[in-house]
Parts: C-alpha cells; structure tokens; sequence
C-alpha cells in the first residue's frame, strides 16, 4: 500500500447542474481506482471532460471525492486540505502573483512556512537554478515570457520538494517549438529530482512523449492504463486506438480462431489477424491496423493476402503521402506511405486500383 | 462545502450590516405607517387612518405625480443632452477620451449642496442669467420667475444629472463592436442610416438605464426643491421632510414614503428587465 | 450633398456642456474673493478675507471636523465591507450572490429621503441618539455600491486562481486573501477609500435627518444660507472644499486607472 504515490480507491465525482429548472446529477467520475508509482513521470490522457483535471483538483484537494479515497504516500487525504497536503501544482495559466518579483513567487512556500529569510532566498534561488531562471529572480512576472512564466511556475510548486507534482496542461499556451523543447526539459527535471509528476494533456504526442506511464480516460472511467508502447501498439478498446494515434477501424467476421490468432473475411477476401481475446466463430469483429502499416501495391504484384481497393484522395504532407481509400465493400482506410525514391515505391493517383496489405501481426481485433 | 463556508462568511459581514441599517429600518417605516400619533411614541396601536388619510388627500397624490412628472420630464431631457456627449466621447473624441470624459465628471465630486446653490448665483434676481440678458436689452427688469419656480427646479436636476446619465450611455456606444458600422455602410448605409438602424438601438439598453437611474432616486428629491424651488417648485419629498422634521406625524409620513417606494421598487423592477445588473455595474 | 459636419458639432456641443457645468464652481470662486457682503452682481473688488473669517469660525470649524471624522469612519467600514462582498462577488458563483448584488445596489437608486427616514425611525427606536455618527452609518449604506464596483472591478483583471494557487503552497484561505489578493486589490482599496470619503463629507439629505444637534459641514452650511451676511464666508469655504475634493478625486482616478493597467489575465 505505502509502495504508491498516489491512490486512488473507488473514487467518484458527482457534480449537481442546473439546467434550466431541474438540477442534474453529471457523473464526472466513476468509481475510478488508480495507483501511480513513486518517482514516475505519470500521466493522465483524454479529451476535454473526460475528468482528468477533476481527477487531478481531487489529488491537490481543491475537489472532494463524493464517495471513494485519495492517498497520498499511503496515508488518507479525506479531511486534509490543499494546504496541508504534500502537493503541490503548476496551473495552466501559471498563476504567478502579479504583485511580487519572481524570487518572492518562487520562495512563496517557503515564506508561507515562516522559513527564515536567508533561507528561504537560498531554497528559492536553487529551485530557479534548477529550470535555469536565475538571473531572472528580480524580475516581476508580467515583463517574463510565457515560457519563462511556466517555468517560474515550475520551480515555486518544485521548492517545497513535495510528494507529488501535479501539473495541469501547462504547456498548452506554448507555441509548438517551445512546447517541444519544454517537454523534453521537463522530463530531465522530473528525472533529476525523481519526484513522482502526475501530468494531465489532452495532447497524445505530448503523453507519449514523457511519460513513463499514461493512464487514458474517456467519461470519467479509465479505458487503459500502460506504458506509450504498449498503448500504441495494442490499444485494448476502440477509443485507446483513436485517441493514441491514428487508426483504420475494419468490419470483419471471425471465421475461426486458435490460440492469439483468427481468420477473418472482409469484402471477399480471407485474411489471418491477431486476436487476443480469442472467441467464437461466426461474429462480427473490428480489426484496427495503423495508417502507417498499411503497404499498398499494384495490383499484380501484391501478395495473396491483400484488399483490393480503390484510390479516393492523395494528401502530400512532405515526409509522408496519405491515401483515402475505399475497400470493395465501401469501408473507407487510410495508408501513410513514406515518400522516397527507389524501384519498390511508386505514387499512385486518384481513381487508381490498388492492393492493400500489411503484416500480419500489426492488424488486430479490438476487444470492446 | 469549504467554499460556501467562506463565501458565506465574506458576504456575511455586509449582508449583516445592510439587513440592520438598510431593510430593517424598510420595515420598521412599514410598521409605522400603521401607528398614530406623533415621533416614534404610540406603540402597539394599529390602525389604517394614516393610509385612509392618505389617500383621501388628493393634494397628496398630486404632488406625487407631479414630482413624478418632473422627475420623469428632467431624466428625459438629461437623457437626450447627455446622448450627444456621449456619442462625441464614444466614437469622435479618439485617444482623449478618458481625459474629456474625466473633465465632465469632475464637478460632480464637488458638493451637490454647493452646486445647486450656485445656481441660485445664476437665476436669481440679481444673479448672472438676469444681469446678461438685461445688458443685452432683453428685459427691463430683473426676471423673478427664473429662481424659486418649477422651471428652477427641473434646469437645475437637468445641470445635477446629465454627466451622470453619460456614463451608462457612453458605455452601451463604447460596447458597439465598430465592424457593425462598417458592415452597414458596406451594405448601403448612410451614416444617418447606419446610426438610426445600428448605433442607436444598439445604444438603447444604456439610455433606459441612464434613465431609470436618474428617474427613480429623483422621485424623492427634496434639496432641490428647498433651495431653488420656492413654493411652486416643492416636491413629494419636501412632503414627507416637513412630516418628519416639522409635523412631527412619522406614522404619515412612513405611509408617504412607502407610498413612493412602491413606485420605486416598480422602477427598479423595470430596470432588471433592461438588462442583468452585472452588465449594468459593469462587473 | 453637403455632409453634416459633425465632428465640430460634437466638439463644439461638448464645449459648451463643459463650460455650463463648471460654470457655477467658477461663480462661488470668483464670488469667494468679491470684496462685497452679498452675492449679487456687479462684482466689486478683491479680497481674502472670506477665506480669513473661514479660520476664525469656531462653529464652522467643528462642523468641518464633524464631517472629516465621519467620512474618514463610513470611509472605511464600507471599504471593508465593500471589499469583503467584492471577493464574495467576484470569487463564487453561489446561491445568494445575486440577492447580496441586488440588495447592496439598491441604495444607488432608492430616493435618499427614505433611506434617511427610516433610519431617523430605527434610531429612534432602538435609542440611539442623533449625532454626526449617526449620519455616518447612512453614509455607508450609499457607499457600499461604489466600493463594490471598484474594488470588483479591480479584481476581475486577475487571474481567478491566484489564492487557489497560494494555498496550494501551504497559505490557509485567509492567509491567501492577506498575501495574495488584498495586496492585489490596494489601489483599489484606497480609491474606494477616497471616492466614499467624498461621498460622505458632501453629503447632505442623509445628513439632514440623522445629525440632531451635531453638524456636518454640509448640514451647517445649509444653515447658514439663510443668513446673507454668512455667505460670504461658506462660499469661501465652498471653494476650498471644492478644490480639494477634486484633487483628491482626480488622485484617487489616477490610482483607479495605473492599476487597471499593470493587471493582467
């Protein structure tokens, strides 16, 4: 029990709306159990309302659960507020105090606690050191940039050294480049102070990007939790396999399975796919197989085990070329075919004939 | 929940006090209006002769809506004064704005008591308004019927209230998104045509708000009427001055002044229709 | 078709609203240094010593005294309580908010006689006598929607989660408030300070009802406006007044307005 940083058990967040005259019960969160490790770089991944910041405000303790438990380092949060908890967050909009310069902001903790003054200014002065702000330390926080801010931002929650860091999508006001260099910058704090990080992003790059472990949620319940691999290469329900990159989601039927393994018919043509579950013959089943996987080829030089399909648009994208395609049977896919020269790779154009065809192992059926 | 602990503690102390002075002292003057007798002695009597009298009196009532009416006819005309202004300041007066607009606000810090009665300076008998126009031959003598008359009265509320019924006006033009002008003149608009059909009922909500907000408090006006108004010019709220502080008849004048704050919780009623009091406050 | 020429129309209307409403301070100035016993014209020639004979009223002197403590007292209870409900205001979308916002905006409208009235009869009753304090609790009451506007405003340019922010770092909620938003608010804070000075030195229907024997300097100079004699001097007293309450005003403006622009959401 006492081995996770946080836990979470058979939590549930109801909110009360009013919508117009009657008061509804909205279900943010389901009887949610989560236990992130210690030292992780963990995070929470969904789209908006999918109660992962609700999830993240009940760590801090800005929100109470309506029924359920956080721990925090083992021990029961119910009746301990935000203050006295061993959290600490870095906001969206960095909520820096307006009226004190940066060194004031960032021994802010510290000066809460009635630390001494020397002290504090050192505590303050090596957490700056830390996210490489320190000659910004007289500065007030308006005449900072939106990547300096987050980053005091980063250094006053980090000064504490608390249990848990919470951080709630602070990088989505960032243009792309710099959001890209924080990420990476980010992930080398968390590992040289080895504190556990709790990440909430809506932006699946972002979570594979850093996380040593991402839990994905849809309408408040978890729909998987695991490593980037692992999430990417067996997404364990339609949603996973939509949000974590793109996929090509196929109607099939199951002819027979054996052991991880299942023979399926699509559009007149039988094909072997992995199936994990395993399961009875005769039903339908959606096979997902990535954009990325997918090899096309003139018809003719295709393998056996190929769909044929017809060319519907062609999407230059510089490194790759997307292809929008219809199977005999009318259900849409898409290749991402790298671009580059060679005997074996050709383009093809639209209303063109081709033979779709991947590996067998990178198709799967989707357990729903 | 923590934050309605804390929500509630904040407005609490207001809330508290606003309750004790404000509508507390409301329905004491109810209660009153129910007693006889003189000041605040004669309790535990009830009796609706105060209201009987009330409104037998039809003297009474009529200086009810002839304060009305002069309050209504003053918030009219400062509406229509102020609307120029503030249009100036909204859409003509450019970086200066916040300057100029200050310029207009600034004699209304100055003593409310002080300015009326400077106007007295200006329209008395041997005040400034008669010495011009009897040097510009106009009149022979001085004119009395400037000061200490009706007339007296609404001029000077006029002078007391157009800077303040400016400020909603000027904030409902400020608030016009000025890509609608251009959209108008694009489509065919003159720009008479584009004020008349997109400026000004545009500018509607803050005009009835600087109405209302000039009309309602004037209803009960007293000062007014007491420095420039002489006999002609008294108004409803000289009536229930004189029947606290002279007659002596509270329980009379409490149904006087419930009477008017009838009407006026009826204007205040209008007013939340015009608009959510957030935008009006401007929070 | 000749274009109407309405900038100089506006221009020329705005000129002529600015010198009518200043012309009336400009008369009690100029007639506060006429060296003549009452105000009639012709002028007739210049002096100070109206303004002398204002230094020498020890009945005057008190009434200004009067007004200066109870103005600094409603001052500052309803910029308190004006602050306390603006962070309600600002900070929480509960039930109540609205009843509160409607409540404490009434006074701006409602007629200044009632409100004085039944105060006049709550006092009574509860046996409290009429003095110049008295009059300052009157005070407060039209002046808690004018610190409510300020201060709110002021608040509404900051980010919402400042104290949610300081308490995440350990500040108790009040702790929050004390470090983080009241400094946050000050300017606000002082020129609501100023603004419900002024309202309550000036004010004088309230005034009138509440003060019993006391005076306040508005309630004095009423008195005296029917002695000719005296009104030479309270027009001298008129336009010192008159001049400091602007500059004080045009300060706390001043304060109002930096303020709005160092904050950012």
């Amino acid at each position: 029990m006492t081995d996770y940083a946080v836990e979470l058990r058979d939590v549930s967040k109801t909110y009360s709306s009013k919508r117009g005259n009657k008061a509804e019960e909205v279900n943010a969160i389901h009887g949610m159990d989560l236990s992130i490790p210690p030292g992780k770089f963990f995070t929470l991944l969904g789209p908006s309302g999918c109660g992962k910041t609700t999830t993240l405000r009940m760590i801090a303790g800005f929100e109470v659960p309506t029924s359920g438990e956080v721990f925090i380092q083992g021990k029961p949060m119910t009746d301990i507020p935000p203050n006295k908890r061993p959290v600490n967050t870095v906001f969206q909009n960095y909520a820096l105090f307006p009226h004190m310069n940066v060194l004031r902001n960032v021994a802010f903790g510290p000066t809460v606690r009635r630390v001494p003054k020397e002290e504090q200014d050192k505590l303050a002065r090596e957490a700056l050191a830390l996210v490489q702000l320190s000659e910004m330390a007289d500065r007030s926080p308006s005449q900072l940039s939106g990547g300096q801010q987050q980053r005091v931002a980063l250094a006053r929650a980090l000064v504490n050294q608390p249990a848990v860091l919470l951080l709630d999508e602070p990088l989505g006001a960032l243009d792309l480049k710099l959001r890209k260099a924080m990420q990476i910058e980010l992930k080398h704090i968390q590992e040289q102070v080895g504190i556990t990080f709790v990440y909430v992003t809506h932006d699946q790059e972002e979570a594979l990007t850093m996380s040593d472990e991402i839990a994905v949620m849809d309408k408040g319940v978890i729909q998987q939790l695991g490593d980037p691999a692992t999430l990417y290469k067996h997404p364990a329900n339609r949603f996973v396999a939509d949000f974590i990159g793109e996929s090509n989601f196929i109607n099939m039927t199951v002819v027979s399975s054996k052991e991880d393994h299942a023979e399926v018919t699509v559009a007149g043509k039988t094909l072997r796919v992995l199936d994990p579950k395993g399961g009875e013959a005769g039903r339908g089943a959606v096979v997902t197989v990535r954009p990325e996987k997918v090899k096309l080829s003139e018809p003719g030089k295709a393998p056996q085990e190929s769909l044929s399909a017809t060319v519907n648009e062609v999407v230059y994208i510089g490194t790759d070329t997307r292809y929008m395609l219809s199977l005999k049977d009318g259900q849409p896919m898409v290749a991402r075919i790298q671009n580059g020269s060679g005997a074996e790779w050709r383009e093809y154009a639209r209303g063109d004939n081709v033979k779709v065809h991947w590996t067998e192992d990178d198709a799967r059926i989707l357990n729903e | 929940m923590k934050h309605r602990q804390r929500f509630l503690t904040l407005i609490g102390l207001p809330s508290i006090y606003l309750l004790l002075l404000f509508i507390v002292p409301l329905g004491l003057m109810a209660v009153f209006s129910f007693r006889a007798g003189t000041t605040g002695a004669a309790r535990d009597v009830f009796t609706f002769d105060n209201y009987i009298k009330f409104f037998h009196n039809t003297s009474f009532q009529r200086l009810l809506w002839r304060s009305a009416g002069i309050s209504f006819f003053m918030a009219i005309i400062s509406c229509v004064l102020a609307y120029p202004l503030a249009y100036y300041l909204a859409f003509k007066a450019g970086s200066k704005k916040t300057f100029l607009m200050l310029l207009i606000i600034i004699p209304t810090w100055t003593s409310y008591l002080l300015r009326i009665f400077s106007w007295k300076l200006i329209l008395g008998s041997s005040g400034l308004l008669n010495s011009v126009l009897q040097a510009l031959g106009l009149i022979d003598q001085p004119s009395p019927i400037l000061l200490y008359s009706r007339p007296a009265v609404v001029v000077t509320l006029i002078y007391v209230w157009v800077p303040f019924v400016m400020l909603p006006i000027f904030a409902s033009l400020e608030r016009i998104d000025r890509y609608l002008l251009e959209a108008a003149a694009d489509l065919g608009c003159t720009r008479f045509e584009a004020f008349l059909r997109v400026t000004f009922p545009l500018s509607l909500p803050g005009v009835v708000a600087g109405f209302f907000f000039a009309f309602i408090p004037t209803l009960g006006e007293f000062v007014t009427p007491l420095l420039v108004g002489g006999a002609q010019g008294s108004m409803y709220g000289n009536l229930i001055q004189d029947q606290f502080m002279r007659a002596l008849n509270w329980p009379m004048g409490s149904v006087m002044s419930l009477a008017m704050l009838v009407i006026v919780l009826l204007m205040m009623f209008l007013l939340t229709r015009v608009g959510p009091l957030t935008d009006l406050l401007g929070l | 078709m000749r274009r109407l020429n309405l900038p100089s129309f506006g221009a020329f209307y705005y000129l002529l609203v600015c010198v009518i409403l200043y012309l009336p301070i400009a008369l009690l100035i100029i007639f506060s240094f006429n060296d003549a016993a009452s105000l009639t014209f012709p002028l007739k020639g210049f002096t100070l010593r109206w303004y002398e004979q204002v230094t020498q009223s020890s009945e005057l002197l008190f009434a200004l005294r009067n007004s200066v403590l109870i103005a600094l007292g409603s001052a500052l209870v309803a910029t308190i309580l004006g602050g306390m409900g603006a962070i309600a205001i600002v900070r929480y979308n509960l039930p109540g908010r609205g009843a509160f916002l409607a409540v404490s905006a009434m006074p701006l409208v409602i007629p200044y006689v009632i409100l004085g009235v039944s105060l006049l009869i709550l006092l009574n009753q509860v046996g409290i006598p009429l003095s110049a304090p008295a009059a300052g609790l009157g005070h407060v009451i039209i002046s808690i929607p004018y610190a409510l506007l300020i201060i709110s405003s002021r608040l509404v340019g900051f980010p919402n989660n400042l104290e949610e922010a300081a308490m995440d770092l350990g500040a108790s909620y009040w702790e929050a408030l004390g470090r983080v938003t009241i400094p946050i608010i000050s300017p606000a804070l002082l020129a609501s300070f100023l603004l419900c000075f002024t309202i309550s030195f000036d004010e004088f229907s309230i005034a009138s009802f509440l003060v019993g024997t006391d005076a306040t300097l508005p309630v004095y100079m009423y008195s005296q406006l029917r002695f000719p004699t005296r009104l030479p001097i309270v027009i001298a007293l008129a336009a010192i007044i008159m001049t400091v309450t602007m500059a004080v005003m045009i300060f706390s403006e001043w304060l109002r307005r930096s303020g709005q622009n160092t904050s950012r959401k």
